[in-house]
């Protein structure tokens, strides 16, 4: 209690001042590790994903069979696969879509999850009572199974793929908010404005809504991560995103039956994979311990 | 602690319910006929009915799950529309394989998950601690079936040492296992680490490190008996996500779990396969969850005891 005094003016600053605390969580973000080379990777990424009509050397689906399983050489930096089409020039073309797929599904999931876990959290009883069960349902079907399970229904496409991964991420959203609210929620600044005549909506989006932004931001990060994997694992099963495209999961699934003579098919979409996921796992790492100041003690 | 466990249970209730309405829904999702769908293009209009007739199409919705429900409930989870299986007769067998498949990734992730935590957690910042937890966060990001991939290429095409593929014998259990704990043993590293941190800035420890009592004994007696509490929710999670993890690991070393059931049955469009795939791997899971929060109970009970 003999706090109190001293943390008014740094909660009054999280809220009141927001150019300054976008600025201190720039400093914050360049200064940890993790969050520096997380950061450097995935903008390597999206420059990657932004100029790769400049960056590739071959048409990425045109076959030449006269040239499969080429090992890698300066003519095809990373070598072609069982149709001879350039690997490089795959993995180049396919960035873009692997960002897609996790930062769309998590958009989505996100808002409609934010939402969620906003009402629940803040007209509580039964209006929480059931978001959160139907959470509990969803949250029920361990990781992919989820997915598997409505893209299987809704048959297998790159949009069925975000689509399920973005009901898969609706949930994780909810339950983080809800939590968050709940702990805003009876903060004497927020009751002062709904004693001010303030109208839910306004108190629930304007007020309450950038108390929990940073939960939400640091998941978002790890979660773009999990949707990324998942997305790779359903076309590695075939049914996710279908060839020819050059979706990296898809590309993993069709040279695994080359692995014995081939392994360099898998090799790279995987690094690429890795790396990827990497940055968003990093990054998301370096969000939390710069934005939780219980974790940095 | 009764009453905690019935009020638990309970509480599993609609859960149970909620998964079982997902799972039916999985056959209402299908755009169009779904009789049209699982029975295939050239499918003649008797055998498309013969289809609906069998699966119960034709009911009102709150019918047909009133009689899905009421099947599952006498463990019967329909008939395959491809072999006419009972889908129970499907699953059972290999719901074993998976069980132990978990299990085995379970074992790797926990040896390997403590270990990496104490390790790192014990030389706070050294160049241990920072090697772990790079090791950690990369296993993390590892997609596991290509790990399992990348695995396989290694130890099994260039060296020979362990077969490709299959399940029964005791070398092939090395590979899917880690293939399935690599990324159990990140999360487990992880969380031991910072539990452990915490532990050992407790006044207990330093009163124990005071009292004069070995540095050894002090980790692994006071600190790690302690810090362990919250990593068994972890580990328990753990479990219920390599059931999932399975269905991927399972693929590459062409193991004939409920991993590989699930994905075929997806591929030939058998939906009543999928659906008592996805409620038993799901089932399992709310049931792990519910023992973990029991063994979490107990476990916390015991220290404020003490």
């Amino acid at each position: 209690m003999g706090s109190t005094v001293n943390q008014k003016p740094a909660r009054e600053e999280e809220i009141g001042a927001p150019e300054s605390r976008w600025k201190s969580l720039f400093k914050k973000l360049i200064r940890n590790k993790s969050s520096l080379i997380g950061s450097c990777i995935l903008i390597f990424f999206l420059l990657v994903a932004a100029f790769a009509p400049f960056l590739m050397t071959h048409d990425p689906n045109s076959t030449d069979l006269l040239n499969d399983f080429e090992t890698p050489s300066s003519e095809n930096w990373f070598g072609t696969d069982h149709n001879g089409r350039d690997i490089y020039s795959r993995i180049v073309y396919g960035t873009h879509l692997t960002l897609y797929v996790g930062t769309v599904s998590v958009a989505i999931g996100a808002a409609v999850g934010i939402v969620l876990g906003l009402f629940a959290g803040y007209y509580g009883r039964f209006v929480d009572t059931v978001i959160m069960r139907v959470a509990d349902v969803l949250l029920a079907f361990p990781g992919i199974l989820l997915a598997l399970a409505i893209v299987s229904a809704l048959g297998a496409s790159l949009n069925n793929v975000i689509i399920a991964l973005s009901i898969y991420n609706i949930p994780v959203f909810a339950r983080i908010v809800r939590g968050s609210v709940l702990e805003v929620k009876s903060v004497e600044y927020i009751e002062a404005i709904r004693a001010l005549g303030a109208k839910d909506g306004k108190i629930m989006f304007q007020h309450i809504l950038p108390n929990v932004s940073s939960p939400v931001i640091v998941q978002a990060s790890l979660q773009i991560a999990t949707s990324i994997l998942s997305a790779a694992g359903l076309s590695f099963l075939g049914v996710g995103v279908q060839p020819p495209t050059p979706e990296w999961g898809a590309m993993l699934n069709s040279g695994r039956s080359y692995m014995w003579d081939s392994p360099h098919l898998t090799l790279f979409p995987g690094i690429a994979l890795v790396l990827v996921v990497l940055g968003f796992n990093l990054l998301g790492d370096g969000l939390r311990d710069a934005l939780d100041p219980k974790s940095k003690k | 602690m009764y009453i905690f466990i019935i009020r638990r249970f309970l509480q599993l209730i609609p859960v149970i319910i909620g998964v079982t309405l997902v799972a039916f829904l999985i056959i209402q999702l299908i755009p169009g006929d779904a009789a049209q769908v699982m029975a295939g293009e050239a499918a003649s209009e008797e055998q498309l009915e013969q289809m609906r007739e069998n699966l119960g199409l034709n009911e009102p919705l709150y019918v047909q799950y009133g009689t899905f429900l009421a099947d599952l409930v006498r463990l019967d989870l329909g008939q395959s529309v491809r072999t006419d299986q009972p889908v129970m007769e499907l699953v059972a067998p290999r719901f074993w394989i998976t069980l132990e498949l978990a299990f085995w990734g379970l074992v790797v992730a926990v040896v390997v998950g403590l270990l990496g935590g104490i390790l790192a957690a014990t030389k706070q910042n050294s160049y241990r601690d920072l090697g772990t937890m790079m090791f950690a966060v990369i296993g993390l990001s590892m997609p596991n079936f290509w790990l399992g991939l990348m695995l396989m290429y290694l130890f099994s095409i260039e060296l020979g040492w362990l077969p490709t593929s299959g399940w029964g014998d005791w070398q092939q259990i090395f590979l899917p296992a880690i293939t399935m704990g690599t990324a159990g043993a990140a999360i487990i590293a992880r969380m031991t680490r910072s539990a452990m941190l915490e532990v050992l800035g407790e006044d207990y420890v330093r009163t124990a490190r005071a009292k004069g009592v070995k540095e050894r004994l002090v980790i692994y007696k006071h600190a790690l008996r302690n810090a362990l509490i919250p990593v068994v929710t972890v580990i328990g999670l753990q479990f219920g996500y390599f059931l999932s993890g399975a269905v991927l690991t399972e693929s590459v070393f062409s193991i004939n779990g409920l991993g590989r059931l699930v994905v075929d049955a997806i591929s030939q469009r058998d939906f009543p396969v999928v659906q008592g795939t996805v409620i038993v791997l799901a089932l399992t899971f709310v049931l792990t969850n519910f023992i973990v929060d029991i063994l979490y109970r107990v476990l916390n009970k015991r220290i404020e005891i003490n």
